[in-house]
């Protein structure tokens, strides 16, 4: 029976104001006919005054057991008809039904037509204390007797009914009614797809112990229960089915679907199910839509407890499955959907995660004597199926008696164990030395939630298995997951080996962990970014000069006539992002006329000014052309002229405050915000603080920060997401990560051992590079330094080297490769289509040494795609792209690792050179004003002033703007992320580098100079003058017409400004003066 | 010079098969060695190194310290070779009565890794070092020479190792066919770290599937499960073999892994290079002074799975000359290493402590 909708009869009860019936109380519950009446059907109460009234229809009712409607209705033109009749309270339908019950006391008026009772349940909403009024009216609107008043205390006990059990012969459950309820046989009634049954289709026996929670159970002589659950039967309180209140078999019966590895869905019963119970159930399973035909019909059986319905493909979308009987076209339940569930509840269920031998998420019982990680080559098929790792944990299990011994548990999360539903996959992938029966539990503080039993035999076995939920559980607590042994385990040394444990709605072994609790997100220092103040209202149309339209978001419009117009818009989703639940807004500021500047000032929380770099700051915007003010011209796009941080510092002065402002970095020029909403991130902030106001700005007052968003011009745009978040750097980590020895005993004495340098190879993985020493007779030449592994983790290095026929410049490179490097690294020189003769020589030159390779390009690609077909090529995670015309010195690679590591967002790291541009030291510019390239001091040799560079740096690692493409350490996958070189704008390799720092300073990564590190760069000619200073024309058009908003020559300089650069370019110059 | 070389129990193992080999080429600088064993692993012992009754070296027997003693009764260097030989010779030497008896300590690993620490045993094995006032010790790789100088204050002599090349040799070239990788799973020393191999030959055969061959040894299957390790069908297991059988595997593979957590010298990764094959090596220990990364061995840090297999990776993706050019220079680097080079430098240690 479908749900009741409230129909409001306004004015229908005020139209009816009878007096009350003589003997009826107004209000009040009527207890008359309590516990003190006899059997139900005589308990009517016959008003016959009432009756002698001429209406059509007519009838009595009143109320009984405090909660029931009971009474009877009849038509006067027919009186053997049984009418339906509606219950309305306080002028709200909430029900309505078939008066045809029969009341044996209605023989004195009506003859042998007695069948005009009804009765039901005021739903328990009403039990609150207070008075409302009820009318029972005929289906023409009027009502059959006068209304009446009633009033439940909010301790009355709303009847229940629950079914427990189904069996092929009965139906048994609990039923909750107060204790002074009279209790008969048509206190349940059964209804079959919306009709009662007779009484006597059915033998009801409650049990009469007097309590409030009886049990009761249903037989029925000539229906089965796999009719009831064909025709949808509905096991009811008398009179409150027709409230919509009832007991669905099918529902008791509680079949779930839940998706399971190898894409098969598990369906099972909540409800034990007998054997002989045929049920006759198939499952329709729908893909990527609930409605239509279903992709697959299959049959389902229950009597197990589960079945398993296997999909012969995996779709993409969404699979749902609805159940439905045989022969019945309706579903019984709803389609669900089963990709969007619960999931996994165990987090790392393969075991892939370790830490110093045990494993991060599971803690092993104590009984077990030994555990360690091992892994086994399973076949493609298996792994990709149960979506195993490889990894495993191997246990060895105890001798004897095992009762309950655990030996895995994990701790999960009791928000996410709230969710679950009435059922639960378990899965189990596991082999053992000798059979024996584990248990998968699911449990919390106060018990088990859901267990199920596994053997584990001597070969691989995958399992899955249903378990019910525990039904009616207090709120989780302390819940956890593990696995338990019982019973015996024959001989010592039985191990057992898991390949994975799951527990959840999806079950298969998911590859990643299920996320931690949400990550630690950094802070957005905006103010009010979600737009939720706006403690001057909403309406700015009289407000002045500068104003605060929501709280911290400042306007002002200089010299204008009017104001901006700001509105709260609810905020859009950007082009293939779906709408996120929870409201977000934007915050929408248009502008007619700008005759000098409008400004949108956003006030932030205190910028620290030293770490400026580390600041990102973005929004999404978009531009509105359906403007507010039509002046604006139909454009698709609005052009914001600067953004900038502003820090404005008030102080008293006599009489009153007085503020400055200070520019204190310029984040952006120029920016274009079209119509489409578009996230864009400003990641490259300039400091351009004016030292007098810096020192100002401490003496005095208080100040407060703001981001300003200038327009020059006309605009209409909104903005939304707006975020300014600060990427915190890491402690000092180094990566001599969490793998340890395998010999305990080893581990065990590391404390004991003395210092020394051999030795501090053993307390770190460290083998000093100063300090290897060569072997005395060495088969390879000590041309070639020996490999440390100061930076274990750091990952794969490949040092990638474009090469065009310059052989002696690449080969001396090469050589110095083969001297200084004392990193485990790869080199990769592409040869760009030199000539045979070049090849060859670089090709013998590598013949033993194997680390070193050579791909040839056949025809000339040009530099900028032979640098990508180099780091795309690659598979290390850093590559370091050199010029062939640069020689290395002694730890280089360390110096630069050194300073990538120093940050947490580094894309790229240089070093300083002779000739770098601005990376020269110790002059970038020669006295001509041109780029220097600068000698070696007198009387110093590569190394030697390599050296000095390495100790007198302050090793500051700066961030900059731009880098020197002659030797950069980059990020391979940011290198990807961002689509490498621009090949097509850049093909002959002038600009393409600063065009990358443009897009990584722009993304919000970081670049370095490795202040401490010095490469020799030849600086030689690639292109004659002439054609350099064609290419460099055409570079530099491409980059004005890439980023309009960036001035390269400024942040040239500003990189030239560097401190860190300034005092190692002091201290250089010195050494030329003492020569 | 008359020298006895202590060594109690059957052999088989490295270390002793090093100092029956070493002093058999003692012999040709006019030195007397003779070899003291126990007696009731005499049989096996005698079984396992023929060679010595062909070079004519003295094989003495004992049970106890006395008996020790008096078969030192004409020597002039007794060596100890394990810290409990050592502390045996500690007993016997007042029991001798040779006046002119010295001793010397060949230390051929770092004993006090084998136990636990606290343990009696472990007490005995620190203590080997300085138990014996006036010995030689002498040892085969800086890296042992360091650790016991930086621990117990003993200056160590070094020598050079040996690698017996009548055994271990090379085989032809296989390329064309599909590498193979070798190693050894030995549960009872941990520290040869027999899970971590058996883990890394698994994540080998699910990477690389059918393109590489696996070969295990060292363990019986049986023992192995014990010790709960049950490889997959990947793995091929060969079982416990001999020297002559562990050679065989070397000289028909092209990469052996030695995963083992350190190694003081790496003997069996040597021996891999005699027999064309490149082994990869930890990083903490001796090894880095014969073994050169990507010139003639790969050199890890084998806490470090990933940069194992890395390494691995990086070696089977060599192309034949490349692989070839470092299967050369392996082979080459193990001609550094015989018994002849050894014994001469054991000799010159001996000579000088003796007349010194």
């Amino acid at each position: 029976m479908a749900g009741i909708r409230p129909r409001r009869f306004s004015g229908v009860l005020a139209a009816f104001s009878g007096r009350p019936a003589a003997g009826a109380r107004d209000n009040g519950v009527s207890d008359r006919y309590g516990a003190a009446q006899p059997a139900s059907d005589a308990t009517d109460d016959l008003d016959l005054q009432a009756v002698g009234e001429e209406r059509e229809h007519y009838g009595h009712f009143f109320i009984q057991n405090k909660m029931f409607l009971r009474g009877w209705a009849s038509a006067r033109s027919n009186p053997s008809e049984s009418l339906r009749v509606s219950i309305v309270i306080d002028d709200v339908e909430i029900g309505s039904v078939v008066a045809d019950r029969p009341r044996a006391n209605l023989k004195q008026l009506l003859g042998d037509n007695i069948h005009h009772g009804f009765d039901i349940l005021i739903p328990q909403r009403y039990y609150d204390g207070k008075s409302h009024q009820v009318a029972v009216l005929a289906v023409d609107g009027s009502a059959i007797a006068p209304s009446r008043r009633f009033v439940i205390a909010p301790e009355t006990v709303c009847p229940e009914i629950k079914i427990v059990e189904i069996s092929p012969s009965e139906i048994s459950g609990l039923l909750r009614i107060s204790s002074d309820t009279v209790v008969s046989r048509n206190l349940i009634n059964v209804w079959l797809r919306g009709e009662r049954l007779p009484p006597n289709a059915a033998r009801v026996s409650i049990s009469d112990d007097g309590d409030s929670l009886r049990s009761f159970r249903l037989t029925f002589p000539r229906l089965t229960i796999a009719d009831l659950l064909r025709d949808d039967a509905h096991i009811a309180i008398a009179g409150s089915f027709e409230i919509g209140e009832s007991a669905s078999l099918r529902d008791a019966l509680g079949i779930s679907v839940v998706r399971g590895w190898n894409n098969a869905l598990t369906v099972s019963s909540r409800v034990l199910l007998p054997e002989t119970l045929a049920l006759g159930l198939k499952l329709a399973v729908y893909f990527g839509t609930k409605t239509g035909a279903p992709a697959l019909v299959a049959d389902v059986d229950l009597s197990l407890g589960s079945d398993e319905v296997a999909l012969d493909r995996a779709p993409d979308g969404d699979i749902y499955a609805a159940v439905v009987a045989d022969g019945d076209e309706t579903r019984w339940t709803e389609p669900e959907c089963l990709s969007r569930r619960l999931g996994e509840l165990v987090a790392d269920p393969t075991f892939r995660d370790w830490n110093d031998g045990a494993p991060k998420s599971w803690t092993v019982g104590n009984a077990v004597a030994e555990a360690f990680q091992s892994y086994y080559a399973f076949s493609h098929e298996a792994s990709r199926h149960y979506g195993l790792s490889g990894t495993l944990i191997a246990l060895k299990c105890p001798e004897g008696r095992c009762d309950r011994m655990e030996i895995l548990r994990q701790t999960i999360s009791a928000e996410a164990v709230e969710q679950v539903g009435a059922s639960v996959l378990f899965g189990l992938a596991a082999r053992s030395t000798a059979p024996f029966q584990v248990t998968v539990e699911l449990g919390d503080r106060s018990g088990t939630i859901a267990s199920a039993v596994f053997g584990i035999r001597t070969d691989w076995s995958f399992l899955t298995r249903t378990a019910g939920t525990c039904e009616s559980r207090p709120p989780a607590q302390d819940c956890f997951v593990r696995v338990l042994i019982s019973g015996d385990i024959a001989g010592s040394d039985t191990w057992c080996e898991i390949a994975g444990v799951a527990c959840g709605e999806q079950a298969v072994f998911c590859r990643k962990s299920i996320a931690p609790a949400r990550e630690s997100a950094s802070e957005n220092l905006i103010e009010n970014a979600q737009l939720s103040s706006w403690p001057n209202g909403l309406d700015f149309s009289e407000a002045m000069g500068r104003f605060q339209a929501a709280a911290g978001w400042f306007v002002y419009n200089k010299r204008a006539r009017g104001v901006p117009a700001v509105v709260l818009r609810p905020a859009r989703p950007l082009p293939g992002q779906t709408p996120s639940a929870a409201a977000r807004y934007a915050f929408g500021i248009a502008a007619v006329e700008v005759p000098n500047y409008c400004r949108l000032e956003i006030r932030t929380k205190r910028i620290v000014l030293e770490e400026l770099t580390d600041y990102t700051f973005s929004f999404v915007a978009s531009a509105d052309s359906n403007a507010i003010a039509s002046k604006i011209e139909k454009r698709q796009w609005a052009t914001i002229d600067h953004i900038f941080l502003l820090r404005r510092t008030t102080h008293l002065v006599d009489g009153g405050k007085e503020s400055r402002d200070a520019r204190l970095a310029a984040i952006a020029n120029r920016v274009l915000v079209t119509k489409t909403p578009q996230k864009i991130t400003f990641g490259s902030w300039v400091d351009v603080r004016d030292e007098a106001a810096a020192v100002l700005d401490e003496e005095r007052g208080s100040s407060e920060d703001f981001i300003v968003i200038e327009f020059s011009e006309p605009f209409s745009v909104n903005f939304q997401d707006v975020e300014l978040i600060k990427v915190s750097k890491p402690e000092a980590e180094f990566g001599f990560g969490e793998s340890t020895f395998e010999d305990v005993n080893i581990t065990a004495q590391i404390p004991y051992l003395e210092d020394g340098a051999y030795l501090r190879a053993l307390k770190s993985g460290v083998a000093d590079s100063a300090e290897t020493k060569a072997p005395p007779d060495s088969a390879v030449s000590d041309d070639i330094s020996r490999w440390s592994w100061r930076y274990r983790e750091f990952g794969s290095i490949d040092v990638i080297v474009c090469m065009h026929n310059a052989v002696d410049e690449t080969l001396d490179c090469l050589r110095s490769l083969c001297r200084a490097s004392s990193v485990p690294h790869s080199v990769c020189v592409v040869d760009d289509a030199s000539s045979i003769v070049a090849h060859n020589r670089v090709s013998e030159f590598m013949q033993d040494k194997p680390w070193m390779r050579i791909v040839r390009n056949t025809e000339n690609l040009g530099y900028t795609r032979s640098a990508n077909r180099g780091i795309f090529g690659s598979e290390a995670d850093w590559v370091i792209l050199l010029n062939s015309d640069t020689i290395v010195t002694k730890g280089w690679i360390e110096g630069l690792l050194e300073c990538a590591v120093s940050h947490p967002n580094t894309a790229c790291v240089g070093p300083v050179s002779n000739a770098a541009t601005y990376q020269s030291v110790p002059e970038v510019h020669d006295v001509n004003g041109k780029w220097c390239v600068n000698d070696l001091p007198p009387n110093m040799n590569l190394e030697e002033l390599s050296g000095f560079v390495r100790t007198n740096a302050q090793k500051a690692f700066p961030s900059v703007p731009l880098l020197n493409g002659f030797c950069t350490l980059i990020k391979r996958d940011i290198f990807v992320e961002l689509g490498g070189f621009n090949e097509a704008a850049f093909p002959a390799g002038y600009g393409e580098e600063n065009d990358w720092c443009a897009r990584v300073a722009k993304a919000g990564y970081r670049l370095s100079v490795a202040d401490h590190v010095f490469v020799y760069h030849h600086k030689s000619a690639s292109f004659g003058a002439s054609r350099r200073q064609e290419l460099a024309k055409a570079g530099s058009k491409a980059l004005k017409d890439l980023h309009p908003d960036i001035d390269f020559a400024a942040l040239g300089r500003r990189l030239g400004d560097t401190a860190a650069l300034a005092h190692l370019r002091d201290r250089l110059r010195a050494l030329y003066k003492t020569g | 010079m008359n020298v006895t070389f202590i060594l109690p129990g059957h052999g088989g193992g490295g270390g002793a098969h090093s100092v029956v080999q070493e002093s058999v080429g003692l012999k040709q600088f006019g030195v007397r060695p003779a070899i003291a064993t126990t007696e009731h692993t005499m049989d096996a012992f005698r079984a396992n190194y023929p060679e010595l009754d062909e070079a004519g070296v003295e094989i003495a027997v004992f049970q106890d310290a006395k008996d020790l003693a008096d078969s030192l009764a004409q020597c002039d260097l007794a060596v100890a070779t394990t810290y409990e030989s050592l502390h045996l010779l500690r007993n016997a030497k007042p029991l001798c009565g040779n006046k002119k008896l010295r001793t010397a300590y060949y230390v051929q690993d770092y004993e006090p890794f084998f136990v636990a620490p606290g343990t009696p045993e472990w007490t005995r094995a620190r203590t080997s070092y300085s138990a014996m006032p006036d010995q030689l010790l002498f040892a085969k790789t800086d890296w042992l020479c360091e650790i016991v100088r930086a621990n117990h204050g003993q200056p160590v002599t070094r020598v050079s190792p040996s690698i017996d090349h009548k055994t271990y040799y090379p085989g032809p070239d296989h390329s064309g066919r599909r590498p193979t990788i070798c190693a050894m799973i030995r549960p009872k020393t941990p520290r040869r770290a027999p899970r971590r191999t058996a883990r890394i030959l698994e994540q080998i055969a699910e990477r690389f599937d059918d393109k590489v061959e696996l070969l295990a040894f060292g363990a019986s299957p049986e023992e192995l499960i014990r010790n709960g390790i049950r490889t997959s069908e990947r793995i091929a297991q060969s079982g416990h073999l001999s020297r002559e059988g562990v050679a065989a595997v070397l000289r028909t593979s092209d990469i052996f892994l030695d995963l083992s957590d350190y190694q003081a010298f790496g003997r069996t990764a040597l021996e891999g290079m005699a027999c064309g094959c490149i082994p990869v090596l930890p990083q903490i220990g001796g090894a880095d002074e014969f073994a050169r990364n990507f010139v003639n061995a790969m050199v890890v840090d084998t806490r470090d799975e990933e940069a194992i297999l890395r390494a691995v990776s990086d070696l089977l993706s060599l192309d034949d000359k490349t692989r070839r050019t470092m299967r050369n220079a392996a082979m080459k680097t193990s001609l550094d290493y015989s018994v002849e080079k050894a014994a001469y430098t054991e000799y010159v240690a001996f000579s000088e402590f003796l007349t010194a």
